[in-house]
C-alpha cells in the first residue's frame, strides 16, 4: 500500500516556475560568459546570481604530492629554559585536503580540511579544528589578508568546514595560503597542526 | 556520444520545462532541502549546456540527466561532510494529505541509497538494470537495496501507526 501511495507521494514534489526561471537565465547567462571566456584559456567558471543557497567555485589542495602514506609527525615544543612545553605535529601537509569554497556575493570563504588518513592519530582525536594562520595574496603575490584564529568547526566524517571573513575583499583572483590548524580534543591541549596548504578563489 | 555545439536558449528552456521537476524530486530526496536541490539541478542543467552530448532518443537523455544529477548530489553530500538536514515544513509543503506527509517524511529518513534506488524504481519506473547503470551498480545490489528499502519503508511506516 505504502509503495503504490509513493509514487503518488513523491511526485508531488516540484520546483516552483520562478526556481526554474532562474535556472533558465542562469544557464543563459553562463553560455555567454563561457563564450568570453573561451578565447581566455580559462579552465574554470564563475557561477552566476545565485540561487536561494547559492552555488560556489570550489578548489581544492591535497599537498605536494598525492601521497596516502604518512609524513607527519609529532614533535616537542622546548621553552627556553630546555623544558617541554607542549607538542605539535609537523609536516602535515600531504595528510590534510584543503578546499576553499566561495559563493558570489558571500563575507566568508568556507575553508574545508578533509583529514586523508582519519583512523590515524592526531586525526582520529580531535573534536574540533580551527585555522591557526592564514594569509591571502593577490594575483601579483602582494599580501591582502592575514589571520590568525577562526572559529573552531566541529570534526565530523573526518573532516572540518572553516570560515574566513572577506568581506574587505575586491573583485579578483586570490591565494589563501594556511600554514596552521589547531586541532583540539576536549580535556587536552589544543595540537598546531603545521604544514603548507594553498588554495586559489576568485571573489 | 558525440559533442554538438553549445545548445541554444531554446533548448535549454525546453530542457528545464521538460525534466526540471523530475530532476528536482531526485535532488530533493537525495539532498533533503529546495535550495540544495534548485542548486544541483541548476549544475546539472549547466553541465548538460556544456556537454552538449547527442542522445540517441529522449529516454537516452533523460537517463543521462538523472545520472548526472544523482552523481552532483553526492558530490554536494561529500564536500558538505553532514548528512542531509531534511526541512519538515518543506516536505510537508509538498503534500497534499497527512499521510502522504507521513509517507514522504518516512522515506526521507532511509539511508540515501535506498531512496534514490525506490524512487528510481516506483516513481520514475526505471527497470533495475537501467537502474543499475545509472548508479554504476550490479543488479544484485540494486534488488538488494530495494528489498531492503521496502523492508525500512514498511517497518518504519507500521511503527507510525502502531
Amino acid at each position: 500500500m505504502e509503495l503504490q501511495n509513493l509514487k503518488t507521494a513523491v511526485e508531488k514534489i516540484k520546483m516552483t516556475d520562478d526556481a526554474k526561471q532562474s535556472i533558465v537565465r542562469n544557464c543563459q547567462t553562463e553560455t555567454v560568459r563561457e563564450r568570453h571566456n573561451a578565447g581566455h584559456n580559462r579552465n574554470r567558471f564563475r557561477k552566476p546570481v545565485k540561487l536561494a543557497a547559492a552555488l560556489a567555485v570550489c578548489f581544492c589542495f591535497a599537498g605536494t604530492m598525492a601521497s596516502a602514506d604518512q609524513a607527519g609527525f609529532f614533535q616537542d615544543i622546548h621553552n627556553l629554559a630546555g623544558a617541554i612545553t607542549g607538542t605539535s605535529y609537523e609536516q602535515a601537509s600531504e595528510e590534510i585536503e584543503v578546499c576553499v569554497e566561495y559563493t558570489q556575493g558571500s563575507d566568508v570563504l568556507y575553508v574545508s580540511a578533509v583529514f586523508l588518513k582519519p583512523d590515524v592519530a592526531p586525526y582520529r582525536e580531535l573534536d574540533t579544528v580551527s585555522i591557526s594562520e592564514y594569509e591571502i595574496l593577490d594575483a601579483s603575490g602582494k599580501l591582502i589578508a592575514k589571520g590568525k584564529g577562526t572559529e573552531p568547526a566541529v570534526v565530523q566524517n573526518g573532516g572540518a568546514v572553516m570560515e574566513i571573513p572577506v568581506a574587505h575583499i575586491k573583485p579578483g583572483d586570490y591565494v589563501l595560503e594556511i600554514s596552521s590548524f589547531t586541532g583540539e580534543k576536549k580535556a587536552d591541549q589544543p595540537l598546531q597542526i603545521n604544514g603548507f596548504w594553498m588554495c586559489e578563489f576568485t571573489v | 556520444m558525440k559533442q554538438e555545439s553549445v545548445k541554444s536558449p531554446e533548448q535549454i528552456e525546453a530542457a528545464v520545462y521538460l525534466y526540471g521537476d523530475r530532476l528536482f524530486r531526485l535532488c530533493f530526496i537525495m539532498l533533503g532541502s529546495r535550495a540544495d536541490a534548485e542548486d544541483a539541478v541548476q549544475e546539472t542543467m549547466i553541465r548538460y549546456m556544456q556537454k552538449a552530448p547527442a542522445f540517441e532518443n529522449a529516454e537516452h537523455e533523460k537517463a543521462w540527466l538523472i545520472t548526472t544529477a544523482k552523481n552532483k548530489c553526492r558530490d554536494m553530500l561529500r564536500f558538505r561532510f553532514r548528512h542531509p538536514q531534511i526541512d519538515l515544513d518543506e516536505l510537508q509543503s509538498f503534500a497534499v494529505t497527512p499521510s502522504e506527509s507521513s509517507l514522504l517524511e518516512t522515506l526521507m529518513q532511509l539511508p540515501d541509497k535506498y531512496r534514490l534506488v525506490l524512487a528510481l524504481y516506483y516513481v520514475e519506473e526505471y527497470r533495475v538494470e537501467e537502474i543499475a547503470t545509472m548508479i554504476q551498480r550490479s543488479s544484485s545490489a540494486v534488488k538488494m537495496r530495494l528489498q531492503k528499502g521496502r523492508t525500512l519503508l514498511k517497518e518504519a511506516m507500521r511503527k507510525e501507526i502502531g
